[in-house]
């Protein structure tokens, strides 16, 4: 029996590999964290920079609107609506000229 | 306390890992299980009570018990990787004693491998598993018994 001891002896169990770094292991979590917010961010900003830009209006003249509506008659419907928001008084404001009078005591 | 830990790592580490391999039968299975036992040491879930190296080969024990509840015995059975190195280096001689040593009871060949590889005294290894010293001893002897049998080395 002490031989069999002996001959198994010879044998060497094999030397694992080195731990996996610590600090490694501990920043996986948030190394994926950031990772999925710098996509998250650089997507936000790709949206907003692609994001369509509201046309300026044009010209609150006669000449500019008949010229419009000569070349791009389509579009003439849309610049008036957007010329109205900067021209006309604010209808839902409540200081604006649609509300209601008080009544008189 | 990382330094200490890593010293530990390089001084037990191969038998914890030749015992990790008896257990599972899965070399690379028991390497996991090896460095979850000393991760958690070194990230302060887990503390050394006692004699570092019976707490590391039961720690050890305990991992590999559970890593087995958790995997399907096709699985654990796959793998042949050598854990053994033979003085001269032949890969077929430490196949062979690993065939002889997987063909073992499970308890014979724990035993075995404490007390072999991981130099325990049997009432070491009788603390790790949890048994009477002198069951440890009889178990030892079985199982060299039988592996005389079988290996021819």
């Amino acid at each position: 029996m002490d031989d069999l001891e002996a001959k198994l002896r010879e044998f060497r169990p094999r030397r694992p590999a080195t731990i996996p770094d610590e600090r490694l292991q501990l920043l996986r979590g948030p190394i994926w964290v950031a990772a999925v917010a710098a996509i998250a961010a650089v997507m936000l900003i790709a949206s907003w920079i692609e994001r369509p830009r509201p046309q300026p209006a044009p010209a609150a003249t006669l000449g500019a609107l008949t010229a419009l509506a000569l070349e791009s008659p389509d579009q003439l419907d849309a610049a008036l609506t957007r010329m109205s928001g900067t021209l006309l008084p604010d209808v839902h404001d409540a200081l604006g000229p649609a509300r209601q009078p008080k009544e008189s005591q | 306390m990382d330094r200490d830990v890593r010293q530990l790592y390089e001084l037990h580490g191969p038998a914890l890992l030749a015992y990790a391999s008896a257990l599972l039968r899965d070399p690379s299975a028991a390497e996991d299980v090896l460095h979850q036992v000393f991760l958690n040491v070194l990230r302060g879930r887990a503390s050394i009570n006692g004699a570092p190296a019976a707490y590391l080969f039961r720690a050890v024990r305990n991992t590999a018990l559970n890593h087995v509840r958790g995997t399907s015995r096709e699985v654990e059975l796959a793998d042949g990787g050598v854990w053994l190195e033979s003085s001269d280096g032949s890969k077929e001689t430490s196949i062979a004693l690993q065939s002889a040593l997987k063909r073992l009871p499970e308890e014979q060949r724990e035993m075995v491998v404490l007390k072999i590889w991981g130099e325990l005294t049997f009432e070491e290894a009788a603390a790790v598993i949890g048994i009477p010293a002198n069951t440890a001893a009889s178990r030892y002897r079985y199982g060299l018994a039988k592996l005389k049998e079988m290996w021819h080395g």
